[in-house]
Order: C-alpha cells, then sequence, then structure tokens
C-alpha cells in the first residue's frame, strides 16, 4: 500500500500528538498533516492531497462542523474521508456530525481499539 | 441538581482512567464560596450553555498538573506551559464533552472552548449569579488531589 | 336470489368491480355492454344459420355458425383475466366483418346497409375513441365503396341513395364521436372531484383525529352524531359514543338542576337568541368537574358550543371539549406557592418590624452553624457518620431558632432535612450519592438565607425601631418567645424568672453559644419537664410553670443554671429506655449513669418526634457545645418537684463558635 496522508485538525498540540501516535499503532504507511483550526485546515486541504481527515469539533476560528459543511459542500470532495475525533459524546453531536457528512465519528478519549476498528477500513476503501 | 452532577463525576473518573492512567477516588462534596480563597496553581474552565447553563472548573496543584502533562506527552515536565495549559485544556474539554452523554436526556448543551487560569490565588469568572457552588474532591492514586466544580442551572421553563 | 345472481355474474363476466370507483364503474358497463352483444349476437347468429340451413342456404349457413362461434370465443374470452381490448376488438372485428358481408351482399330486400349503421357506436363504445375512429373510418370507406362505385358490389345503388347512406353513416359516427368525447370529459373532471373531494375530506379528518380538543356533533336533542373526534373517547372514558345523550354521559357528574340548566343553555344557542359572546360568558360547561365512569377518576374539562346548520335546514350544536385537567393542577400548586410564600413573608415580616436585632442574630447564627456543617464536609479525617451527627445537631439548631421566630414553612423543609439525615445515618455505609444529595439539600436552605438577608436589608432602611437592644434583652426576649411560642403549642402554660443575670458575664461570654444552649434547655424544661395546667393543678402546684435563669461567677468559673419546677426526671423511663438501648448499668453508680444517659445522641423518652423534641438530640448539643467551649454541664433532679441543669463555663472565654 502506499503512503496515505493523514490531515490531523485539533487545537490541542497534545492531543494532535495523541491522535498521531495512535493512529501509527494501524501500521499503515503515512504521512501527517496538521492544523490547529478549521480554517488552516482548509488551506492544508489546498495544498496537499489528502487521503483522510481527522476532525476535532471545538476550536478557534473555525469549528470542525463547519469546516465540515464547508468541505461536503465542495464538489471535489464530497467522498474524501472525514472522520470527527472529539470529546462531544452526546447523540445529538452525533446525529449533527453524520448529517453534515462525516464519514465516522469517535468520542475522545481516543483508544486503538477503536482506531482500527474505524479506520482501517475507511483507509483501505482509498485506492 | 444532583443527577446533573453525577454525569461530571463519572466521566472525571473515566477520563483520568483512561487517558492519564490514574485511578481515582471521589470524595465527599461540600459547598464554597463562589470566590473562597484556595490553593490551587491551575484550573480549567469550561462554560455550558444551551437548555442549561453554568460552568465545569477543573482546579488542581502543579505537581499533579506536569504529572498528567508528562504522561500524555511522554516527555517530562518541569515548569507550567504550553504544553501543561493544553493538557488541562484538553483533559477538562473531554470531561464536560463526555458528560453531556449523560445528560442530554434532560438537556441539549452547548460547551465553550476551554480556559485555562493559573497562577496562585487566581480567581474564576463564574457565569452564573449564585453565591456558592458545588465542589467535589477527588484524590487520585499517587496522592495527588484535584476538585471538579459544577454550578449548572436549567434555563427551560422550571 | 340465485337466478340473479347467476344472471349478473354472466353479464359481468364474474369480474366484480367496486361501486365506489368511477373508472371500475366505466368498465363494468363495458363488459355489460360488450356480453349483452355477444348474447344478441350470438342468438341472431345462430337463428340465421338454422334459417340459412333450412333454406339450403349451406355458405351462408356455415358463415353464420362460424360468426356465432367467435363471439362465444369473445364471451370467453372475457371471463378470463385478459385485456378487455382483446375480446372487444375479436368481437367488434369480426362485426366489422359481418356488416360488410352483409352491406355488399346486400341482404333482405337491400337491408345489408342498415346494420352500418350499428357499427360505429359499437366500434367507439366498445373500443374507445382511437381505434374505434380508426375502424368506423376503414368501414365508411368500405360503405363509400359499395355504394358509390358501380360494379364493386353485386347491388346497384341510385346516387340519391348512396349519398344519403353515406351522409347517415357520418351523422351517427359524428353523434357517437361527440358523445363519447364528451363523456371522457365529463369523467376526467368527475374523477379530478371526487380525488379533490377526498383529499380535503381525509386532510379534515386528519385534522380533526389529532387535535388534542375533541369536536362531536349534538343534534337538538343532544345526542352525539357520528364522526366525532376519537379523543372524545379517551376524554370521556367511554368508547361507542354515538347516539348517546351527551347529558346522560354527564349524569355523575352534575346535578339534575345543573343539568336542566345546561339544556336550558344548548336551546339558547340552537335557537341564537343571544350573541355569541353572551352565551359564551353564560356557557355553564366553561370548567367543570367530569367523573369518569367506572373509575374513581376526576378531571376537569371544558366544554364550549355553537350553532351549525347543514343541507336541508338541520341544526347541530358543534361542540368542543377540552381537558383542563394539568393545567388546574399547575395552577393550584402555583397558587398553593404562592399562598405559602405569603405566609412566610408575613411571618417575617411580623419579626423584623418589631426587633430587627432578632432576625439579624438569627441570620448570624444561621451562617455560623453553615460554616460547622461545611467544615465538617470539607474535614477528611472526620468519617462520614461521625460529620452526619455534627450536621444534624447544626440543623437541628437553627430548626430551634425558626420555629421560634415563627418561619413555619423554613422549620418545616428543616424537619424534613432532619429526617433525610437521619435516613442516611441509618444506612450503615452511606456513599457519595447520599452525601451529594445531602449537601445539595444544605445548598438549597443556604439559598433561603439569602432571602432572609434580602429582606433584612430591604427593612432596615425603612425599619423605625432606633437603638441596638442590648444583648441582654435580646436573649430574655428570646427565651421569653420560645417559652411562650412553645407553650402555645403544647396546650401549658409557664413563665420566664430572670434571678441573675451578671452582665460581665454576658459580655465576656460567647453570646452565640449561651443563648443556644439556653434556648435547648428551656425548650427540654417545657417539652420534658413542665406538665400540663390540670396536671400541676392535680399536684398542688400552679398552673402555671416557672423556668428560671440565673447566671454569675461561681470561682474560677461562670455558672449558669436553668431550672424548672416541673416533674423532673423520671428514673424508670431513662432506665427503660437505656436498657432498651443496650447500656450497661452496674447498681453502685446507677444514679449516677442513667443523669450521663441523657445527654447521649440518640436518647429520648419520647416515643415519637416532631417538630420540639423527640428526636434525642438537644441535650447532646448542648453537651458538646460546652464541652467545646472548654465547660462541664451538670444536671440535679427531684422527681416530681423539678430539675436544674448546671452548666460551668471558664472565666477566660474565647469564641468557640469562629469558623472552626
Amino acid at each position: 500500500m502506499e503512503s496515505k496522508n493523514i490531515l490531523v485538525v485539533d487545537d490541542s498540540r497534545i492531543m494532535r500528538n495523541i491522535v498521531k501516535n495512535t493512529f501509527a499503532t494501524l501500521n499503515i504507511p503515512c504521512t501527517f498533516f496538521e492544523a490547529p483550526n478549521g480554517k488552516e485546515a482548509l488551506s492544508m486541504l489546498e495544498q496537499h492531497p489528502i487521503d483522510l481527515v481527522l476532525l476535532d469539533w471545538n476550536m478557534p476560528e473555525l469549528s470542525g462542523i463547519d469546516f465540515l459543511k464547508r468541505v461536503r459542500a465542495m464538489p471535489q470532495y464530497r467522498d474524501l474521508p472525514i472522520v470527527m475525533v472529539t470529546s462531544e459524546a452526546a447523540r445529538y453531536n452525533v446525529i449533527e456530525a453524520l448529517k453534515h457528512g462525516a464519514t465516522d465519528y469517535i468520542v475522545k478519549p481516543v483508544n486503538e481499539r477503536v482506531f482500527y476498528e474505524k479506520l482501517s477500513k475507511i483507509i483501505q476503501l482509498q485506492p | 441538581m444532583e443527577k446533573y452532577i453525577k454525569p461530571f463525576v463519572d466521566a472525571s473518573v473515566g477520563v483520568f482512567s483512561s487517558m492519564v492512567g490514574l485511578s481515582v477516588t471521589v470524595g465527599r462534596p461540600y459547598l464554597c464560596e463562589i470566590n473562597s480563597p484556595h490553593e490551587w496553581d491551575i484550573s480549567g474552565v469550561i462554560g455550558l450553555t444551551g437548555q442549561a447553563r453554568g460552568a465545569v472548573v477543573l482546579s488542581m496543584k502543579k505537581d499533579l498538573a506536569l504529572s498528567i502533562t508528562t504522561a500524555l506527552t511522554e516527555k517530562a515536565q518541569q515548569e507550567i506551559n504550553e504544553d501543561v495549559v493544553d493538557a488541562v485544556g484538553e483533559l477538562i474539554n473531554i470531561i464536560a464533552g463526555n458528560a453531556k452523554k449523560g445528560l442530554e436526556s434532560d438537556f441539549k448543551l452547548v460547551i465553550s472552548l476551554p480556559t485555562i487560569v493559573e497562577g496562585p490565588k487566581h480567581r474564576i469568572a463564574w457565569p452564573l449569579e449564585q453565591t456558592r457552588i458545588i465542589c467535589i474532591p477527588f484524590t487520585t492514586g499517587d496522592g495527588n488531589e484535584f476538585w471538579l466544580s459544577v454550578a449548572l442551572e436549567s434555563q427551560q421553563g422550571a | 336470489m340465485g337466478l340473479a345472481s347467476f344472471f349478473r355474474n354472466l353479464i359481468t363476466s364474474g369480474k366484480n368491480f367496486e361501486d365506489n370507483d368511477p373508472e371500475k364503474m366505466e368498465m363494468t358497463i363495458r363488459y355489460v355492454l360488450l356480453n349483452s352483444m355477444i348474447f344478441v349476437g350470438c342468438i341472431l347468429l345462430v337463428l340465421f344459420g338454422i334459417q340459412s340451413f333450412r333454406a339450403q342456404v349451406y355458405l351462408q349457413g356455415i358463415l353464420d355458425f362460424s360468426m356465432a362461434a367467435i363471439t362465444l370465443v369473445g364471451f370467453v374470452l372475457l371471463r378470463t383475466s385478459a385485456s378487455f381490448l382483446w375480446a372487444s376488438g375479436l368481437t367488434v372485428i369480426s362485426f366489422m366483418g359481418l356488416c360488410g358481408f352483409l352491406v355488399y351482399t346486400g341482404g333482405v330486400q337491400n337491408s345489408g346497409v342498415l346494420w352500418a349503421y350499428a357499427f360505429p357506436l359499437l366500434s367507439i363504445f366498445l373500443l374507445g375513441i382511437r381505434f374505434g375512429s380508426i375502424l368506423t373510418s376503414i368501414f365508411g370507406l368500405f360503405l363509400g365503396a359499395v355504394v358509390l362505385i358501380p360494379g364493386f358490389s353485386p347491388q346497384t345503388y341510385e346516387r340519391a341513395f348512396a349519398f344519403r347512406s353515406i351522409g347517415v353513416y357520418l351523422l351517427v359516427t359524428l353523434c357517437t364521436v361527440v358523445y363519447e368525447v364528451t363523456k371522457m370529459h365529463k369523467d376526467k373532471r368527475l374523477l379530478q372531484l371526487t380525488a379533490s373531494l377526498r383529499a380535503e375530506r381525509d386532510q379534515i379528518a386528519a385534522m380533526k383525529d389529532n387535535l388534542q380538543e375533541a369536536l362531536f356533533l349534538l343534534d337538538p336533542a343532544g345526542i352525539i352524531q357520528d364522526q366525532y373526534s376519537p379523543i372524545l373517547e379517551t376524554m370521556l372514558g367511554k368508547t361507542n359514543l354515538t347516539g348517546t345523550a351527551f347529558l346522560d354521559l354527564l349524569s355523575g357528574s352534575l346535578t339534575s338542576k345543573e343539568r336542566d340548566l345546561l339544556k336550558d343553555f344548548f336551546t339558547m344557542v340552537i335557537e341564537q337568541r343571544f350573541d355569541p359572546a353572551m352565551l359564551e360568558e353564560i356557557n355553564p360547561l366553561k370548567e367543570f368537574t367530569y367523573l369518569v365512569p367506572g373509575v374513581s377518576k376526576e378531571k376537569t374539562l371544558s366544554a364550549t358550543c355553537s350553532r351549525l346548520q347543514r343541507e336541508e335546514g338541520r341544526v347541530f350544536l358543534l361542540c368542543t371539549l377540552r381537558d383542563l385537567t394539568r393545567e388546574v393542577e399547575l395552577r393550584k400548586q402555583i397558587e398553593e406557592e404562592e399562598r405559602k410564600r405569603q405566609q412566610e413573608m408575613r411571618a417575617l415580616f411580623e419579626v423584623v418590624h418589631v426587633e430587627p436585632r432578632i432576625f439579624e442574630d438569627f441570620i448570624q447564627e444561621l451562617d455560623s452553624q453553615f460554616t460547622t456543617i461545611n467544615t465538617a464536609l470539607k474535614d477528611t479525617n472526620q468519617d462520614n457518620q461521625n460529620i452526619l451527627v455534627t450536621i444534624y445537631q447544626s440543623v437541628h439548631a437553627i430548626k430551634a431558632n425558626a420555629v421560634i421566630l415563627g418561619l413555619s414553612d423554613f422549620s418545616e423543609k428543616l424537619h424534613q432535612l432532619e429526617g433525610e439525615i437521619k435516613r442516611i445515618q441509618d444506612k450503615r455505609l452511606p456513599d457519595f450519592q447520599d452525601m451529594l444529595h445531602l449537601t445539595l439539600e444544605i445548598e438549597k436552605i443556604y439559598r433561603e438565607r439569602d432571602t432572609f438577608q434580602e429582606l433584612l436589608e430591604r427593612i432596615r432602611s425603612f425599619s423605625k425601631s432606633s437603638g441596638q437592644l442590648q444583648e441582654e434583652q435580646v436573649l430574655i426576649q428570646t427565651l421569653e418567645r420560645t417559652i411562650e411560642r412553645l407553650s402555645r403549642d403544647l396546650g401549658k402554660h409557664a413563665n420566664l424568672s430572670v434571678k441573675k443575670l451578671d452582665s460581665v458575664a454576658l459580655s465576656q461570654l460567647d453570646f452565640r453559644l449561651l443563648k443556644e444552649v439556653l434556648v435547648q434547655l428551656v425548650r427540654n424544661a417545657l417539652v420534658h419537664g413542665i406538665e400540663s395546667p390540670e396536671e400541676r393543678q392535680q399536684k398542688g402546684k400552679p398552673p402555671a410553670g416557672t423556668i428560671f435563669l440565673h447566671l454569675e461567677q461561681q470561682g474560677s468559673h461562670w455558672c449558669c443554671i436553668v431550672g424548672d419546677d416541673g416533674k423532673g426526671l423520671c428514673f424508670d423511663r431513662i432506665r427503660e429506655r437505656a436498657q432498651h438501648l443496650g447500656i450497661s448499668l452496674s447498681p453502685e453508680k446507677e444514679r449516677q449513669q442513667l443523669l450521663q444517659c441523657i445527654f447521649s445522641p440518640g436518647f429520648s423518652t419520647q416515643d415519637d418526634a416532631d417538630l420540639h423534641g423527640g428526636r434525642g438530640v438537644g441535650l447532646s448539643l448542648v453537651r458538646d457545645r460546652i464541652q467545646k467551649a472548654g465547660g462541664t454541664i451538670k444536671v440535679s433532679t427531684d422527681e416530681g418537684r423539678g430539675c436544674k441543669f448546671y452548666l460551668y463555663l471558664p472565666l477566660q472565654q474565647k469564641d468557640s463558635m469562629a469558623a472552626g
């Protein structure tokens, strides 16, 4: 499998590191790109071809859910896998995210097993 | 009001255990004057709005904050720095987000971005006008303490 | 009936079409028409065939019989599920052939041409406008050829005859087409109308069925008509309401006079004698209590009615029924709470207006007790059971004060809180939930304190009373109030007698402590010591008891004596109670031990607890407070004559009630 480009979006640097480390346990060769908020995530997306976005919800400048809405409005990103990785655990949050096009939803604290179950399927779907 | 507090207690226990790897025990809750003097070094504040209004505050001393950050970054921390602020903020964010699930049958809540306040005798800006808050003390497996203070008021008609 | 239904089955090919659908009805008509044609045609052809064979024109006969056979095929086809078009097409084309033959050969006395006129009718009716017109036109051309082109057919026709025959053919065709087209339009229109009517009806039914208000119609005799909202059955607790008299349903809920009134009211509505606004005002059903039959449930309902005129001049009453039970409940709740609040306020005003200083004292006491409570909660060195005792004592003390001030609502809440604490104490291992619950209940009580404080501030700003009451007066007044209130509640009579109150003692001693302790002892004396006036008279005592107070220095201590001339301590009861609690007593020191017993928490010789006593805490609280202040308490009793408590406090007094 060739190397995948993963975009990690979270305002906490520590969290981004944790997400990266947890993802690494999947043993999928990849390159990580990072953004601390939705706005910079959008520009990252424009600059690099991304295979998977791991997206937090509560961030300054542009929140995760607004980023999601904007990206899904752009036809070239209609099928881009975007997985929420957020502390928002309530069902109405999950429903809202999925309604706006999130591919899947992971609740923090992150856990290797959940990452494996949800993400390995998604990333391997990519050609 | 107590069923509003329980989700926060459960979330705290869960988050400390799974993220930081510390087992914590809950102590006896008591009342605190809203801005009475305290000995904590750092507090993370998350505001709650929506069908209820209030805030959740996680307070602890420097040592615990440092050891939490060390556990999360896998790098030894000596002083309160950017990473420590990040870690405490993320911790309270996850506690609040997870607690929302326990409250979802009663309220639909929106949580704010965390604010970190630190320094000796720091003051916390509570969004409610009440004079007292409920403080819940926790003790960690390695003998440290932290506080969770919760104040929540329903905004729906009673 | 058998024959009729057999006949019907035959003529509709056994297909049953619903009456309500106009499209289906049209199909039925077509089937009937085609079947009739087949029968008639078949019979005719068979007759012709027989006749031909008789006349020995065998070819014709064979033709006739084969035509008859074809029509029978058509009949069979109709009975199957094959499309109508097959059978009709088959029949029409065979008929076309027959007509063509007859036209061509001229038939009997040239009547062949007459058959042509039947063709457009049948072909258009059976095959519809499109196919029918096509076949009709083809046949028309054939007819034209026969009558106009000499030599085409064996007959010869005069020009005049030819044109007339063609003209009539065209006329028949035209009329048929026009008829068919207008019928088609009419049917389409009818379908549209039916559909929209149905949609409207469904919409209205949906609204009616989902409305929380029940709609129903009453005829002038007060009978419920069909087509009522289903929720009516739920509201009235009865099903199958059609045909029931509405007034009968209310027979359990209204008196007969009320029902007569209602009858008159209905009549007024029907006769339109008054304008609707006026009727609404006098509506006797605006809010009434309804007893659900068969269940002992009561509901509050509201009904309105108005006059409705339908087709043929029939008049009805359109009524709506609403269930107000929940609203009424809430309203009552709010009114009740408001009333309680008002009562509370009145009590507060009474007190505060008279002596704001006393009220201020009360609040300060409250604060001090809260500090004690909260300190206990924070103290991680104490286990839950211990602090529960501390908290209980503090709540008890606050309650005593609240009772004195006449704050019945507040003291009731405190009494309930005491019960809660007791409940948690009874659990061997109270858990986090319990403690949390307790903390929150305490917080609620705390919030009342804020209200009191607010009130005090407001009163102060326009209070007339000037000058600070001295501590001595506050103490005496408080004790007098306590006695007055309590004796009233208990039906006893007692007076306070102050023998001596050393003012130096008062200034040096912790005032709050002293007041708390003295109030408890005085209450105790009244509840347990002083007898009822009748009892006292029987014993030869004055009907009013005396509680006396003495405070002065005795050596290196302040000594405060609180005594009464009541019935004293009853050792038998104390002994009984002690044994019941499993306290062991040694015979030599029994008297002393029994006297000590009364200071134990939970020890009470009263059987059940009420606002005033019986939880067994008052004296233990007193001893605790005195001991915490570095003092001691002793009791001496004279059975039947009275009881005295001696409080010894060290001369150097620090404020022991400070934030512990």
